[in-house]
This record gives C-alpha cells, sequence and structure tokens, in this order.
C-alpha cells in the first residue's frame, strides 16, 4: 500500500513551517526524526491524567503510570519481536544501551579476549569497544570495507577466533545506508562462541526489525529516531544473557534488598534500570511505535525505497555529485552521503539552508568511516516516511545552484 | 551575517599569505568539528621593540569561510608584535570577517586563529 503523504505530512505539525522564507524540507532524518502530533496529545493527557514515579507506590495513580510505562515496555519489546518485555532495559539512548553492554561486559572479559567491530561504525560503537580494549587490556579487531565501502565478511570471518567474545556491528551505516548481514554476522559469532551486539539506531523506524531472526544478543536502538522524544532509548538482550550480567548503574529501583553491609540486584530489567526512569519519554515512544504501527513498518519500508531510488536516479544525472558507498538501492536504506564537487559540504549545507533544506555536513560522528572514505567530511540527506519525491526535486534544484555559486 | 559576502568569497578565491616557509617546522591543527586540517608556518623575530611576527603562512583544507578567515587573519597579524596578537580575541576574528557566523559556523572563522595559537611562542608574551 502506497503511503499517503498528504495525509501523513498533516501528523507532523513542524514540516508546515517555513524556514528562510522557504517550506522546511527536512531530510536530516538519521540524526533525529520530526514528531508526530499524537505523542503531543499522548503528552498533554499523561501530565494532565495518569502522571506519577512509577513502581510501588500502592496508590491508584501510580498503578496507572506504571501500568502505561511498564506497556510501553511491551510495546517496544513486540517492535523488535522480542519474546518478551523483560528483554528490553531503557537507556537514555542507543549510545547508553552499548555502553551498558560495554561496562557489564566488562567484568566478565579478561586479558587477551578479543572483541571485533567495524571501521565503518558511528563513534557510540566504536569509541565505547576501543576504552574498554585500552582499560581491560582486551584486543579490538577492526572488520576492513570493500571496494564498495560496505562491510567485508571475507576480513570479518578471518578475524573471528575462538578469543572473540563480542561481536559489535551496526544493523545500517548512518553514513552510507548500508544494511549490514547482521544474520550470517550473528551466526557465524555464534559458531565461534562470541556475543553479537548490533547497534539499531538507523534501523528501527525505517523497517521491520525482528532481533529473533536476527538472533542477536543485544540490540540497541533510541525512540527519537523513529518519531518518538529524545532522552528514551533501549537495550533488547537475551534474557539468559542479562540475568548473568552485572548491573551498569547503581542506585534505587535495581536492588532487591539492601543492608548495611551488602546488596542483592533485582531482576532484569530493573536491575539495569537505577532511578526515576524517563517516564514519559518511554510511554510516548510507546505512542510513536503505535502511529508507525498504523502505518505498517512495510509499507514506511516500501516508501523510502521508492524515494532512495528517485534521488538515487536525480543524483547520479548530476556530473558534481559524488556518491560515497553503493550507488544502487538494494540493500540499503535511505541514507545518501554525498560530496558536491569543489564545494565544502559545510558550505552546501549552509547554502542548501537557503532553499529551506535542513541536510547534515560534516563527519557523521563516524571519523575512522570517513578517512576510509578519504574525505574529511560528507553532505547527508536522509528520508523517512513525510519526505516525497517533491521535497527531492527541491534537492535537486538547490545542489545545483550551489555548485553554480560557490564551485 | 551572510557567510557569502564578497570579502570573504574575495578572500577564499584569492588567498594571502598561503604556502610554506622553507625551512620552519609546520605546526598541525586540526577542527574537531568537522574534520578541516591546517598547516601553519610563523616566523617570528627579536627586535629591539620586542618579539614580532615576521612572516606567517598557511595551508589550509576547509570550507569557504575557514579559508578567507585565515587569510585575513594572516593579514591582520603580520609584522605585529607578539603581544599584540596575543591579546586577540574570538570575537575580533569575527569583527574581521565582517560579522559574527551563526553559532554551528563560528568555529570556521576561529580555526586558523586556533591553528595560530598553537603556533605562536610563549616567549615575548
Amino acid at each position: 500500500m502506497a503511503l499517503d503523504s498528504k495525509k501523513i505530512r498533516k501528523d507532523f505539525p513542524i514540516l508546515s513551517r517555513k524556514i528562510n522564507g522557504r517550506s522546511l524540507v527536512y531530510l536530516d532524518n538519521a540524526a533525529t526524526t520530526q514528531k508526530p502530533k499524537a505523542i503531543l496529545e499522548k503528552l498533554k493527557k499523561h501530565y494532565e491524567q495518569s502522571h506519577a514515579n512509577v513502581h510501588r507506590g500502592v496508590y491508584a495513580l501510580a498503578e496507572e503510570a506504571t501500568s502505561e510505562f511498564e506497556g510501553a515496555r511491551k510495546k517496544i519489546a513486540d517492535f523488535v519481536g522480542a519474546k518478551s518485555p523483560n528483554e528490553i532495559i531503557f537507556t537514555r539512548n542507543a549510545t547508553e544501551a552499548v555502553n551498558l553492554v560495554a561496562y557489564s561486559l566488562a567484568k566478565k572479559l579478561k586479558k587477551g579476549d578479543r572483541i571485533l567491530t567495524a571501521v565503518s561504525e558511528h563513534h557510540s560503537n566504536f569509541v565505547p569497544w576501543l576504552r574498554l580494549a585500552k582499560e581491560s587490556g582486551l584486543k579490538l579487531d577492526i572488520v576492513k570495507l570493500t571496494p564498495t565501502r560496505d562491510f567485508n565478511i571475507r576480513d570479518f570471518k578471518s578475524k573471528l577466533t575462538r578469543k572473540t567474545k563480542l561481536v559489535a556491528v551496526a544493523h545500517v551505516s548512518n553514513v552510507s545506508g548500508y544494511i549490514y548481514p547482521v544474520q550470517k554476522i550473528a551466526r557465524e559469532a555464534h559458531k565461534a562462541g562470541a556475543l553479537v551486539l548490533v547497534d539499531g539506531a538507523q534501523s528501527a523506524g525505517h523497517m521491520p526489525v525482528d532481533v529473533k531472526k536476527i538472533d542477536c544478543d543485544f540490540f540497541a536502538f533510541s525512540a527519537h529516531k523513529m518519531g518518538g522524544p529524545s532522552g528514551a532509548g533501549a537495550l533488547y538482550g537475551k534474557k539468559e544473557i542479562l540475568e548473568k550480567l552485572e548491573p551498569f548503574l547503581s542506585g534505587g529501583e535495581m536492588v532487591r534488598e539492601v543492608s548495611t553491609k551488602d546488596a542483592s540486584w533485582n531482576d532484569a530489567p530493573w536491575k539495569f534500570e537505577a532511578g526515576t526512569p524517563n517516564i514519559e519519554g518511554a510511554i510516548l515512544w510507546g505512542e510513536a511505535i503505535d502511529y508507525l504501527k498504523k502505518i505498517g513498518m512495510k509499507n514506511i519500508e516500501r516508501h523510502e525505497k521508492e524515494l532512495l531510488k528517485y534521488a538515487l536516479g536525480k543524483l547520479k544525472n548530476l556530473s558534481f555529485i559524488n556518491l560515497h558507498g553503493m550507488t544502487g538501492s538494494i540493500n540499503r536504506t535511505s541514507i545518501i552521503s554525498f560530496n558536491t564537487k569543489g564545494v565544502h559540504p559545510h558550505d552546501a549545507a549552509t547554502l542548501l539552508d537557503r532553499y529551506g533544506i535542513c541536510v547534515r555536513a560534516g563527519h557523521h560522528c563516524a571519523q575512522p568511516f570517513m578517512r576510509e572514505l578519504g574525505v574529511p567530511a560528507t553532505l547527508r540527506a536522509s528520508l523517512w516516511l513525510y519526505n516525497t519525491r517533491r521535497e527531492i526535486d527541491i534537492l535537486i534544484s538547490a545542489l545545483r545552484k550551489v555548485h553554480r555559486e560557490l564551485a | 551575517m551572510d557567510i557569502y559576502q564578497e570579502l570573504i568569497m574575495e578572500h577564499a578565491r584569492n588567498p594571502r599569505n598561503a604556502g610554506r616557509i622553507k625551512g620552519v617546522r609546520a605546526i598541525r591543527a586540526k577542527n574537531p568539528f568537522c574534520g578541516d586540517e591546517a598547516e601553519i608556518y610563523l616566523k617570528t623575530n627579536n627586535t629591539p621593540h620586542g618579539w614580532r611576527i615576521a612572516d606567517i603562512k598557511y595551508e589550509i583544507q576547509g570550507c569557504i569561510l575557514s579559508k578567507a578567515a585565515m587569510s585575513i587573519f594572516s593579514e591582520h597579524i603580520k609584522g605585529k608584535s607578539t603581544r599584540e596578537v596575543a591579546k586577540i580575541k574570538d570575537e575580533d576574528i569575527f569583527k574581521m570577517v565582517g560579522g559574527m557566523p551563526s553559532p554551528s559556523r563560528q568555529n570556521c572563522a576561529t580555526f586558523g586563529f586556533e591553528a595560530f595559537k598553537l603556533a605562536l611562542p610563549k616567549e615575548g608574551i
């Protein structure tokens, strides 16, 4: 079913505003997405009707708030195909979810153990491992790229050893939109006895996700990249693994019993959730998921794919555009990185802003990847369910003008 | 401020003092915000009136604003005493380039200045 763009755009109030006198063309969805008004209405309702701190309160209002909060956990679990809501730990964002694994796993690893990640990772799934390796005497192995700048599965297999305890890769590259072969990666990693963490920040909200099918042990993702609020993220973890891991942060809620000498831990996921959680963040995230489910993740994926094909076709016709990564639309999402010959990405992005167009310019928190691409920075356009062909046309026409003016 | 005003475009297209100084060690700087890079070559002389900037050259890989600001700044400091240039502040750089850029682009304007500070010898300041 094709998406009704006109109807969808009405659900996002911000899309009708003007920037520099022009209609907003928001193409920075890999950084964060805009919010549907359903979550604004939900926030109002929650604050006006059901707000209290969650868990332990025995009065009706606290029970209502807890039920909404834990209900959101269930929605999020279902959205990524987890077996149980108890496999979802709330965090601030995907980065914190990755850090949770790094800190909790650190206690289980010993000197000489190895961690395997890829050169194309976002810093969020690279720096925690770099740091953990340095601080705990571990070895960090880094998977190289193929000539088309994708994950090199052959190099991956050659670097996977019995000493590898964790493989940490993205589901989708935040620079090239490339979809990693996560199922294959997980299969190989498990054969070697390693755990698998998938950074799903750029996949959840853009395609159907099934953590059981991927068979990853951890899956990190965030609300704000799929219509939800910022400050809310989650870590999916297989129940049997979460049970064995030590808590990340300490304080209230994560404990069962505390004496002056000792403390025992709550069950997962709560043993990883010290302190008052982002209650309204979780609830609004649940609301955003309801919104996406109504439209259908398959429909959203198809819409993005069609727009991607359209955009790539147009960009390829511009002689002054260098596309990074694959130039085809197979095996990738609608994140497009490119450079305008003779124009610095920051200059291009500043001038595109004059036409109301929001694109990102920079290293996209992936400096090792940028080094591989041989550029200090790129321009990045990233699409979502509300983007249209007309917006792609506006981008193309503005790029021509920018090139004429500055190159 | 419109970054792409005539002064900026003119300096970006015809940068002053671009290049290297033979026999002078390059000081490298990187802008962490965007990955832009610069190499500064600085020659100072001890004169009866104190230390002076005898010559400055640079190589820069960056956006229009960072290139232009580097060019304008290099013109401004040439021949000045190190004591005088050590007093320069970000606000002075914004004045030199014709105004305050938007917050996300201010580091482009000050990048050359930051790189220069790394190259400035501490004696005589």
